[in-house]
């Protein structure tokens, strides 16, 4: 204290102490006595730090505290509870350094409380958050899954004449609504129109932009008889509502005629339909065709085609772009894959989603959707 | 093997920007960011060579699109360029954007 007067210890803003080698209290000032609630005469000389803390107070110092003094010479900011005459506990951080004697025995330790009541609240408050949003995480998720389910139709519709097999596998943990989609739905007697698509993006943004493709589809199917119409009026709406994204998509309109199918179709940035015919030969029908929603001026071109006996396979791109490190499954994996295939929609479907995800060791990085579509007029022979 | 990163490097007096590997949503970002940049704001002539990148998802695609259909409207044009069997030849492809080869 020399040149300074008592008072700035003894007043300090924070609680001062000074411990002798065995840990009792040798000095303390008017702040730590306060905290404390304790008179000079109960605590200076008679009581140890360790005795003026809880009893896990108590124990983390033995284990910790001390010996890490006596390592490291200093500690800071150890979240303790200090005990009260009365038992009240108060929350306090604690610095500590040692100054050492000429032996270890006579070293002294300079201990520094504050009070810490206001940060304890905070912390227990931020923990309350840190619940509260990993609980609201928990229903984010839980709607997503929800509104996945709403968006991906579990089964086609049963088509008379018409066999169907549709499957879908969401990216990762399944956790995230993707953007792939399908649907299949009448817009007249005999008249039936199938899509397939994807929205750029994840999550549930992803998701309502997907809701507006499926209803807008539906929608536009009643006022254009052409694909490429449907895709361009789909594209000025797509436009409209969203400025960032946009969706690839596959639309065909499938008439029956009473004998066959004929269809229809147009690709809008998306991967083309895959023909199998019963020779088990395959080949990629239609024209590609400009993203939907991008630009203001889009190039769409219709194709026609007689179903007969063959077989129609649309995917998304997880398919094709599904990769093992730098290698892709491309459409050099998918082509042998249906070649390879029973000539069934159900056998074709299977086949791939059962590949790709092999290809990936069961864990695709995008979502992967399949749909399958054959005449189930004619008994169509295995190729 | 693994992704490589994204890098690119803006060549004949800032007329070519030429891209390597992965073209994700970060990646994606700066490019956008960037062709702007070099354009003046898509105005000016560029060429955009992705031989090189491994990865182009749609939404990259949808990028590039966009800023091709803007820059037409602002009378200036920009070219996308891949060699044959490429990612980005395929991908192209399947979105309708037309390229150059070489």
């Amino acid at each position: 204290m020399t040149g300074l007067r008592p008072d700035l210890f003894e007043q300090a803003p924070c609680g001062y102490a000074v411990l002798d080698a065995s840990g009792l209290v040798v000095e303390a000032n008017a702040e730590l006595l306060r905290l404390l609630g304790r008179t000079r005469e109960q605590v200076v000389d008679r009581l140890t730090l360790a005795q003026l803390v809880s009893a896990g107070g108590r124990i983390y110092l033995d284990t910790h505290v001390f010996p890490m003094l006596s390592l490291e010479g200093v500690v800071r900011e150890l979240a303790l509870d200090v005990v009260q005459a009365d038992g009240t506990r108060v929350p306090v951080l604690v610095s500590a350094n040692l100054a050492p004697g000429p032996e270890p025995e006579r070293s002294l330790i300079r201990v520094v409380v504050l009070e810490a009541r206001d940060r304890r609240r905070y912390e227990t408050d931020l923990l309350e958050s840190v619940r509260s949003i990993e609980a609201a995480r928990q229903v984010a998720a839980e709607l997503a899954e929800t509104l996945q389910r709403t968006l991906i139709p579990p089964t086609p519709p049963a088509v008379d004449g018409l066999a169907i097999a549709a499957a879908y596998r969401p990216a990762g943990d399944g956790r995230e609504v993707g953007g792939d989609f399908y649907d299949v739905f009448q817009v007249a007697d005999h008249e039936w129109l199938a899509v397939i698509g994807d929205v750029t993006g994840k999550g549930v943004a992803a998701a309502t932009v997907t809701a507006f493709v499926r209803h807008t589809i539906r929608d536009l199917a009643m006022q254009h008889q052409d694909p490429s119409d449907l895709l361009q009026a789909l594209n000025r709406a797509v436009l409209e509502h969203d400025t960032d994204r946009f969706c690839t998509l596959v639309v065909l309109r499938l008439v029956d005629d009473g004998a066959d199918w004929s269809l229809t179709g147009s690709v809008g940035g998306h991967p083309l339909p895959v023909l199998r015919r019963t020779d088990g030969s395959v080949a990629e029908l239609g024209t590609h065709g400009s993203l939907v929603g991008v630009i203001a001026t889009p190039t769409f071109t219709t194709f026609e085609h007689r179903l007969g006996d063959d077989l129609l396979l649309l995917y998304t791109d997880g398919v094709i772009e599904a990769r093992r490190g730098r290698e892709l499954f491309g459409l050099e994996g998918l082509l042998p894959l249906v070649a390879g295939a029973d000539h069934e929609p159900a056998a074709v479907t299977a086949t791939v989603v059962e590949e790709v995800l092999a290809f990936q060791d069961g864990n695709p990085r995008d979502d992967i959707a399949v749909l399958t579509l054959g005449s189930a007029r004619r008994r169509a022979v295995a190729g | 093997m693994e992704e490589r990163a994204f890098s690119y490097e803006v060549s004949d007096g800032s007329d070519r920007l030429v891209l390597h590997g992965d073209l994700d949503e970060g990646a994606t970002v700066q490019v956008r960011m960037l062709v702007k940049e070099i354009t003046d704001g898509l105005t000016r002539d560029l060429t955009i060579d992705l031989t090189d990148v491994d990865l182009l998802p749609s939404s990259a695609v949808g990028v590039l699109a966009n800023a091709q259909d803007t820059a037409g409207k602002q009378g200036a044009a920009l070219t996308f360029v891949a060699a044959d069997g490429t990612i980005a030849a395929r991908v192209l492809t399947i979105c309708g954007l037309s390229y150059d080869e070489a």
